[in-house]
């Protein structure tokens, strides 16, 4: 009797410590079992937004098969780009391998792809016809839902006539939310390059004037939601082929949600005041997810 | 007078980039407080009006034969393939450095605006965030790429971010031309034929 309480109680430690070992333990985020839940309701705005991906490696790929899964349970119609749409040579073959043959099941789906431009990108991609920037190195348009409108900044040559036309646009729109959208981040906890101080100086005025709510960049090859600055969310969504693992600064006060130990997309979904997002990992991971109401609701 | 404008422009250049520090930023933005969106050139200090009017004149006659050359050439429309964009991008470069053969480094940039480019970027990054602007600036921007006039720009390296107080100090360029640092040169970049037009060496220390 003795012996078998006292086997009891070992094996009762030792799943103790293991269960201990186990929760000190990073886990890897778990995969769910369904990619999105999200409202997902007829009528509302479904976008992806990708930054940084045109590696045209299997860890691109791979992400984009990620992507033609997370579609297939959520219809998104619309895919922002945060710019490094094709890393190094832009060749012909390089717009198939880098672009055309990975999101290709999304392309033929639909997908309707709103392109900006980061540094590794050449100006011709303005003309390339699958990136919808109609030849113009910045602009914007309509989102095909909702009452929203996107603006497609080239952050890399901020010459004062694309900063007077921002403001303009932004002051003559109409629409509910007013979504910009451009490679070089405002706010990054990334190590690599971290935030563009230069860049917030000119627009952060802008973006709180006009009732901005939310922001999307990349650059850093990292995910990262910041606590809203002066009310207004910014994304770092630069991990959409590349990865800088590792990178965002842990002690960063800035951070509501960061995601360096792989590539991750945004998937979001706009539904009048609200945007309830998903940011999904290459495994398929959910590794963050929240709803941000907008801005200048008037009560 | 490049005296009177250094003198004019190291100050604001100095309270420019000191303002990316300032605690008061997180203040509420309004009216009265909104920053500059950028300085404008009559503030920054501008080069000598003869230099910026022999400038524009060569970028303008660089411009005409460029559309002269282009017009030759099926029109690239917005919606075009990658063939259309590399073909039509290859051809013209062709035809550009074919008529600009006896072309050589400074034939636009003029000897005036080669000074004070090199003055202008270097005053920017003397200021307080010099050193961040140069971090960004040389940010992929890798060192010992081989330059010329005509050539075209290295399909290997990322275009650097431009400082918005050098842009802005800078004559205004038509479409399609636009300036960028390879190393520490500054270069006139037509992004039409992915072509270095001219550049001016040794803009800054590295």
């Amino acid at each position: 009797m003795r012996r078998t309480a006292t086997v009891c109680a070992a094996v009762v430690l030792i799943a103790l410590s293991v269960f201990a070992e186990r929760a000190q333990t990073p886990q890897p985020p778990r995969a769910p079992d369904a990619v999105v839940a999200m409202p997902n309701k007829d009528g509302s705005l479904k976008f992806a937004v990708l930054g940084d991906f045109g590696v045209g490696d299997k860890r691109q790929y791979d992400m984009a098969a990620q992507m033609v899964k997370t579609w297939k349970a959520f219809k998104f119609t619309l895919m922002i780009t945060v710019g490094d749409n094709l890393y190094g040579s832009e060749r012909p073959q390089d717009f198939r391998a880098k672009f055309e043959t990975p999101y290709k099941e999304l392309l033929d789906g639909g997908v309707k792809v709103q392109a900006s431009l980061g540094n590794h990108d050449a100006r011709e991609q303005r003309d390339y016809k699958p990136f919808n920037m109609g030849g113009k190195l910045f602009y914007s348009f309509k989102a095909p839902a909702q009452s929203v409108r996107f603006f497609a900044l080239e952050s890399t040559y901020p010459v004062p006539e694309q900063i007077v036309w921002f403001e303009k646009e932004l002051k003559d729109s109409n629409d509910d939310w007013k979504i910009p959208y451009f490679h070089h981040p405002l706010y990054s906890s990334a190590g690599r390059h971290g935030s563009d101080a230069s860049l917030r100086e000119t627009l952060e005025p802008l973006l709180v004037q006009y009732n901005v709510s939310v922001v999307f960049s990349g650059h850093d090859h990292v995910y990262e939601r910041t606590k809203p600055q002066k009310d207004i969310t910014y994304f770092v969504t630069g991990s959409g082929g590349k990865l800088s693992a590792g990178d965002l600064d842990r002690r960063s006060t800035i951070t509501a949600k960061g995601f360096d130990t792989d590539n991750a997309f945004l998937i979001a979904e706009i539904i009048g005041d609200q945007m309830t997002f998903n940011t999904v990992s290459r495994t398929g991971a959910i590794v963050d997810s929240g709803v941000i109401t907008r801005r200048g609701i008037k009560k | 007078m490049s005296r009177v404008c250094v003198a004019v422009a190291v100050p604001l250049l100095v309270c420019a980039t000191s303002c990316a520090n300032d605690p008061a930023k997180d203040a509420p933005v309004t009216a009265e407080n909104k920053p500059q969106l950028v300085q404008t050139p009559s503030t920054i200090g501008s080069p000598e009006g003869s230099v910026v009017e022999e400038f524009n004149r060569r970028v303008d006659q660089y411009v005409k034969l460029r559309e002269q050359l282009d017009g030759t050439l099926d029109k690239l429309s917005n919606q075009a393939t990658p063939e259309q964009i590399d073909t039509h991008q290859r051809a013209l470069l062709a035809l550009i450095a074919k008529a600009r053969v006896d072309v050589k480094q400074g034939d636009i940039f003029v000897p005036g605006m080669q000074t004070f480019a090199q003055g202008l970027v270097r005053r920017v990054l003397k200021g307080p965030d010099g050193p961040k602007l140069k971090e960004s600036l040389m940010d992929e921007n890798p060192m010992g790429i081989k330059l010329a006039v005509n050539d075209r720009y290295p399909d290997k390296v990322p275009l650097a971010t431009m400082p918005a107080d050098v842009l802005a100090a800078l004559p205004r360029l038509p479409d399609n031309l636009e300036y960028r640092f390879v190393g520490n040169r500054l270069i006139l970049l037509d992004t039409r034929a992915h072509l270095i037009v001219d550049f001016v060496p040794d803009t800054f220390d590295l």
